[in-house]
């Protein structure tokens, strides 16, 4: 099935096909990782200007369009947050003292999410990279953009949680709702996307699929029942895993839901949350993967030649996190580098052996053969359940301002991507077989006349 | 004067939470109630702190042998708001009413304060505009305490019972009969309630439920029952999808909240850990609320794309382009290193690896990218990246910083920004949190990695933050004067990785 991305390494940048090379746009606020979010806190912004610090050194900034953000205003954040829980952010200080205890519980703040120093200001950062990187695939700027202080995921309308104040990936996809007609959102953090998943529960035109530990972990929702509701019944998309999950696991696991997803969804836009706690030996993850196996995901959805938008999210062994978003900047832009790193402001954190990659951990993978398969089956049922390209026609592409390329019905072709540059090679030229195509979407035309309500009891 | 009923009391709200299932206690008729109170504490204590066998010997006794009457203790504390909140006053009141003198707060804190705690945070978990229904899940009847204690066990377990039989028939009116008519409708709501208190947003109910479907059924028996229902619909969505099996799921979530609650965790080391997994798991039950409230609002797609994407309102998006340059010179490609190109092992230093060597391969490197970056390395801050930032601070503040991190890093009471921001008035806690990135940890870690690579990978960041701070030879390995430290530091490291 998933033909592709089984090889860990990209075609050669040098020799490679300059086409299948990507216009990469990246954000990155300078001050960022002066945000702290107090003593033993775990979430750490520097890791943000670790990562950071590794591109340059890389080299990587020469195949990227580097901006400094505009910060998010209290308008901006306010199309999806409550108009009371802005103003609350947009008025808290750093001094915890003079917080009502009723504002702690209303707002949720306190502990997991302390009312830090220039909290709003990183909020405005850390959105306004993720509209900005909207934005830019919105006007076809940009094939990627990468915003790494962004995937505050678990971020709710009126309320913070699990270190998340401001969703920025909210506000991104709400941007990007204005061209596109169809998202797919897809997390690889070790949590649960719980705000991403409940801002778009009930629509159809964006699609959540977060792949998570569930089973006494924060924040306890995920359940692969969680399907949606109303218009989004089946648009939500969950794969509950147990502890030390991993890179094979994983990418079988991955690589078979998202190729079924990107079938019959079509999205026009992909929206990829990379939290790097789902690495081996986060500080507070649980899985086992290695940065190769975490950058695969971004690879094989980097395939299917469809803008994308990369975002941050959890990560809590910060050396870990630098690595892993580094080397997803590189996988961005189709650059395999060195495993040994370059000299650079931190290399002292990368000890004691300066690589850029890591090795998973001997745990035991908790996750049964048996259960992983009847999870794999049963979202793949939940799947064909998916009325085939939602609410919108696939061939009714409204006309493009800069002109479409493609106005074909022929249903083995992507939809037509806004004026892209890129050849439209896919990442491994087997990855999509035309034919197949053909007749697995047929199939699915036919199965999407039986009626959802019939399928309750799954 | 306390009776055996508010020791009754104490036990009914131990056992909502998990605790003294099985406890057996004196006959509280023919018993004095601090003895009662007594049985019931030692039971908790046991259950509390397992392994600690008899750490608290009771009854509590003072030095003169005199007896501490802990019920009243606790009571008079209790009325004062417990022992987090109880003034100096309320302190004496205790003290008096309780007929103790001075050690009563060590006392009450070795003897009560885990009590004290859970009755605390239970209490929290249901304010007192909830407590209304108290009486339906916890004893009511004073003076019947045996028969109200039993009934209490027997309640829950029939109500649950009951929900299960429900679960797997719904049709069965019978059944449902027979649970309104020993009240288990009411037990059973206000139990989910108790359940579901923090994360239970409310949400409007888009899809029948089952217990909406009981509650619709016994609107019409009683009128409390109505608007037990009333509160429950907006607690309770379920959506699409969901079937009977759920209510089970319920009933099984609350055995398994009640049996997480029990875990006393220790919130000292590593307490955002513990709260994010307390608050998953206290929490049971999961769902997604539905409303205005909580989704974002997607418009339909209209086949008509946003005039004006290119009006400066949306132009502000694009930020602040910093690279590529537009109006510096073209760098040299003479300076620059292939993509992706990492570092040369290899290097002409004395001690390769050793500290000067990596300091020295870090400048060089820092200086090749202020020539290709030109103003973009100021910009992006990279002349605040790492040791640089070393550089305004002086060789004095410096051991000070080191000094205070020493004695404040490892202290529980997390006040160590404060005693940074005292230690340091004229730097900005901006300039403390930099240095202690970009300097600090390093440092830290640089000794590490010679002196003990193999520690390093256990990837507690509290614990590589804090562990090795007190040690000098750590501080000063990264010093460039001592030549001899240098060989040694150089010589250990390769053995560690050599090995």
């Amino acid at each position: 099935m998933a033909a592709s991305g089984e090889g860990a390494s990209l075609p050669s940048p040098a020799g490679g096909d300059d086409g299948r090379r990507r216009r990469v746009s990246y954000f990155y606020e300078p001050t960022i990782g002066d945000y702290y979010y107090g003593q033993g806190h775990p979430m750490k912004p520097h890791r943000i200007r670790m990562a950071h610090s590794l591109v340059v050194h890389y080299g990587l900034h020469r195949l990227l369009e580097l901006s400094r953000p505009f910060p998010a205003s209290k308008a901006d954040i306010g199309r999806f947050h409550s108009e009371d829980y802005v103003s609350f952010l947009a008025s808290a200080t750093g001094n915890p003292n003079i917080l009502a205890p009723s504002t702690v519980k209303r707002f949720n703040v306190g502990e997991d999410c302390p009312v830090f120093d220039g909290l709003f200001p990183f909020c405005q950062a850390s959105a306004g990279g993720s509209i900005g990187a909207a934005v830019k695939l919105n006007r076809g700027d940009a094939d990627i953009t990468v915003n790494w202080a962004g995937g505050l995921h678990h971020a709710k309308k009126s309320e913070a949680s699990g270190f998340c104040y401001v969703n920025d990936i909210v506000l991104a996809i709400l941007e990007l709702l204005k061209f596109h007609r169809r998202v797919l959102y897809v997390d690889i953090d070790v949590h649960h996307g719980d705000g991403v998943e409940e801002a778009f529960f009930t629509t159809n035109r964006v699609m959540t699929v977060s792949f998570h530990k569930y089973g006494d972990f924060f924040p306890g929702t995920g359940h692969i029942t969680d399907i949606g509701a109303g218009e989004g019944k089946h648009y939500a998309v969950n794969v509950p895993l147990c502890d030390g999950i991993d890179d094979a696991t994983f990418r079988d696991l991955f690589q078979c839901i998202i190729k079924r997803v990107m079938e019959v969804y079509q999205p026009e836009v992909v929206v990829l949350q990379c939290g790097a706690d789902s690495l081996a030996g986060d500080r507070l993850g649980c899985f086992n993967l290695s940065v190769k196996g975490h950058a695969d995901c971004l690879r094989f959805l980097r395939s299917f030649n469809v803008p994308m938008m990369l975002l941050g999210g959890g990560g809590y062994t910060i050396r870990n996190v630098a690595r892993c978003w580094c080397y997803e900047t590189a996988v961005a832009v189709g650059v395999e580098p060195d495993n040994k790193l370059p000299y650079n402001d931190y290399y002292e954190y990368f000890g004691p052996d300066y690589n850029l990659h890591i090795e998973p951990r001997t745990v035991e993978d908790l996750n049964k053969k048996n259960d992983l398969e009847n999870i794999k089956n049963m979202i793949l049922e939940h799947l064909s359940k998916l009325e085939h390209v939602p609410s919108v026609q696939f061939h009714d592409r409204p006309s493009d301002p800069e002109g479409p390329e493609e106005m074909e019905e022929d249903m083995d072709k992507r939809p037509a991507q806004r004026s892209r540059l890129w050849s439209g090679g896919a990442y491994d030229s087997d990855t999509e077989d035309p034919e197949s195509m053909k007749s697995k979407t047929n199939e699915l035309t036919a199965k999407s006349i039986v009626k959802d309500e019939s399928n309750d009891d799954l | 004067m306390e009776s055996a009923a508010d020791a009754l009391d104490i036990l009914s709200k131990l056992q909502f939470l998990g605790f003294c299932s099985g406890i057996k206690i004196p006959d509280p008729a023919s018993s004095h109630p601090s003895e009662v109170f007594d049985a019931v504490l030692a039971a908790f204590l046991r259950e509390v702190y397992p392994g600690k066998r008899d750490a608290r010997p009771l009854p509590a006794t003072l030095g003169d042998g005199r007896r501490v009457d802990l019920l009243r203790l606790f009571a008079a504390v209790q009325a004062g708001g417990g022992y987090a909140s109880c003034s100096a006053g309320a302190w004496a009141a205790a003290a008096e009413s309780a007929a103790l003198a001075a050690p009563m707060k060590i006392l009450y804190a070795k003897y009560l304060g885990a009590l004290d705690r859970w009755i605390q945070r239970l209490l929290e978990a249901q304010p007192p505009s909830e407590k209304k229904e108290e009486p339906s899940l916890y004893c009511n009847g004073r003076g019947q305490q045996d028969v109200v204690l039993k009934r209490k066990r027997e309640d829950m377990a029939g109500m649950l019972e009951w929900v299960r039989g429900l679960a797997e028939s719904v049709s069965e009116e019978d059944a449902i009969a027979a649970g309104l008519a020993d009240e288990y409708f009411p037990v059973a709501l206000a139990v989910r309630e108790a359940v579901s208190r923090k994360r239970a947003r409310r949400a409007s109910v888009t899809n029948g439920t089952l217990l909406q479907e009981v509650g619709c059924k016994c609107c019409g028996s009683t009128t409390s029952a109505q608007n037990d229902v009333q509160c429950t619909k907006k607690l309770l969505v379920q959506h699409a999808g969901s079937d009977t099996n759920k209510l089970t799921k319920v009933v099984e979530n609350m055995n398994g909240s009640s049996m997480v609650i029990e875990e006393e965790s220790d919130l000292n080391g590593q307490w955002k850990h513990e709260c994010k997994k307390q608050l998953s798991s206290s929490d049971g039950w999961h769902f997604t609320p539905v409303g205005s409230s909580y989704q974002a609002h997607v418009p339909q797609w209209t086949n008509i794309l946003p005039e004006n994407y290119g009006d400066p309102e949306t132009l502000k998006w694009l930020g602040t382009k910093l690279w590529p340059l537009e109006n510096e010179n073209k760098i040299a490609p003479f300076y620059r290193d292939p993509i992706g190109k990492g570092r040369e092992d290899i290097c002409s230093c004395n001690f390769p690896r050793s500290v000067e060597c990596v300091r020295f391969h870090i400048a060089e490197r820092r200086l090749q990218l202020r020539r290709e970056l030109g103003s973009a390395f100021y910009v992006w801050g990279f002349d605040r990246m790492g040791e640089e930032i070393a550089l305004s601070w002086t060789d004095e503040e410096e051991a000070n910083f080191k000094a205070v991190m020493q004695m404040y890093a490892p202290s529980p009471g997390r006040n160590l920004w404060n005693r940074l921001h005292l230690s340091f008035r004229l730097k900005r806690k901006k300039e403390l949190v930099s240095y202690y990135f970009n300097c600090f940890l390093l440092r830290r870690r640089c000794y590490q990695n010679r002196i003990t690579p193999k520690k390093i990978d256990s990837d507690d960041e509290e614990e590589t933050e804090f562990r090795f701070l007190g040690n000098r030879l750590g501080q000063s390995a990264t010093k460039y004067d001592s030549t001899k430290h240098t060989i040694c530091i150089q010589s250990t490291h390769c053995m560690d990785l050599d090995q």
